[in-house]
């Protein structure tokens, strides 16, 4: 049960990442996870879901993509800006 | 639009630890995280630990607990702050939990902060949370065996507390071999062996406590 605790690092992070951006709304998330992976995809996305409610990434997808560097990567953000 | 960008999302929390650990220090406030399989004697030592190092510290307590307020309720007797962290199924307390548990001590009048952590032995020794040191209570019922099975907690702990043994003679354990084998991964953090039901073994274990506690208020 890392996930949970991985989705509000993640969430906090595209908070981060969209200061400086005009997005308002994130659509697609996606990441990069290294093989073998340290999180299940499914748990993160639970948690994920439940955590966002209320920020910017409310209604966001994840979409996971195999990474090259041992790790966990958020690699890109897809949204509508404010106004 | 698009955002195209490389972010580790594992280093936030590394981050989160690294600006907890800074309040701490700046308050010159030494900090614990214990660490333990569920049931292995945390809160019960922490019950006979408390009434000690409050004599010669000013200390506060973390409690994280899945659901329950249980152990906060079982520290209630000393009139310390105490703050209750609800993981609400997560199986460690992480770097974000603690800043936020932060807010709610007096930071000025603390020399001591104490971290109980989730009962688990494999996730919690991977998440730094801006401790000093990591504390893993071991209880002898867990058997000789279980170094080599969950390295990392051994590995990076800066004291190990090996409890009940006062249920040595009842226990096929091997005394001897729980030490050799915890030496084999960490052969510098000092061992106490106690039994914190009992009270016996405690003023060693309290002793280095205190002068860590000490050292950093200095
Ligand atoms: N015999 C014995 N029992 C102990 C000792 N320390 C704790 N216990 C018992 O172990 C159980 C779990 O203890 P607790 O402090 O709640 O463990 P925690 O889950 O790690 O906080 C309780 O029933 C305690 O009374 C000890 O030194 N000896
Ligand atoms: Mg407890």
């Amino acid at each position: 049960m890392h996930e949970f605790a991985i989705a509000q690092d993640l969430i906090n992070l595209i908070k981060d990442s969209l200061k400086d951006s005009k997005m308002k709304t994130v659509t697609k998330v996606t990441l990069a996870l290294s093989d073998p992976p340290m999180l299940v995809k499914e748990s993160l996305e639970l948690g994920f879901g439940v955590l966002a409610k209320n920020t910017p990434c409310e209604n966001a997808r994840l979409i996971f993509t195999k990474g090259s560097k041992k790790g966990f990567f958020l690699i890109g953000l897809e949204g509508e800006d404010g106004d | 639009m698009e955002i195209k960008l490389i972010k580790n999302v594992l280093e936030v929390n590394e981050r989160q630890s690294e600006e907890n650990k800074k309040i701490f220090d700046a308050h010159g406030i030494f900090v614990c995280n214990i660490m333990s399989s569920p049931g292995s004697g945390k809160t019960t030592l922490l019950q006979k630990t408390i009434p000690v190092i409050k004599e010669r510290s000013r200390v506060a307590v973390i409690e994280g607990d899945i659901y329950t307020t249980r152990d906060a309720l079982r520290l209630k007797e000393f009139n310390i702050p105490v703050v209750q962290i609800n993981t609400g199924g997560g199986c460690h307390l992480n770097a974000a939990m603690i800043a936020e548990a932060m807010k709610a001590l007096p930071l000025k009048d603390l020399d001591a902060v104490i971290i109980e952590n989730v009962g688990n032995l494999v996730c919690p020794a991977e998440f730094n949370i801006g401790e000093d040191e990591k504390i893993l209570i071991y209880s002898i019922t867990e058997g000789d065996d279980k170094p080599a099975k969950y390295p990392l907690s051994f590995t990076n702990a800066g004291a190990i507390v090996i409890n009940k043994m006062d249920l040595a003679p009842y226990c096929q354990v091997n005394i001897d071999k729980l030490k050799l084998e915890i030496n084999q991964h960490n052969n510098t953090a000092p061992l106490f062996m106690v039994s914190a039901l009992k009270g016996s073994g405690l003023i060693p274990w309290t002793d280095w406590l205190l002068s860590k506690i000490e050292n950093k208020s200095r």
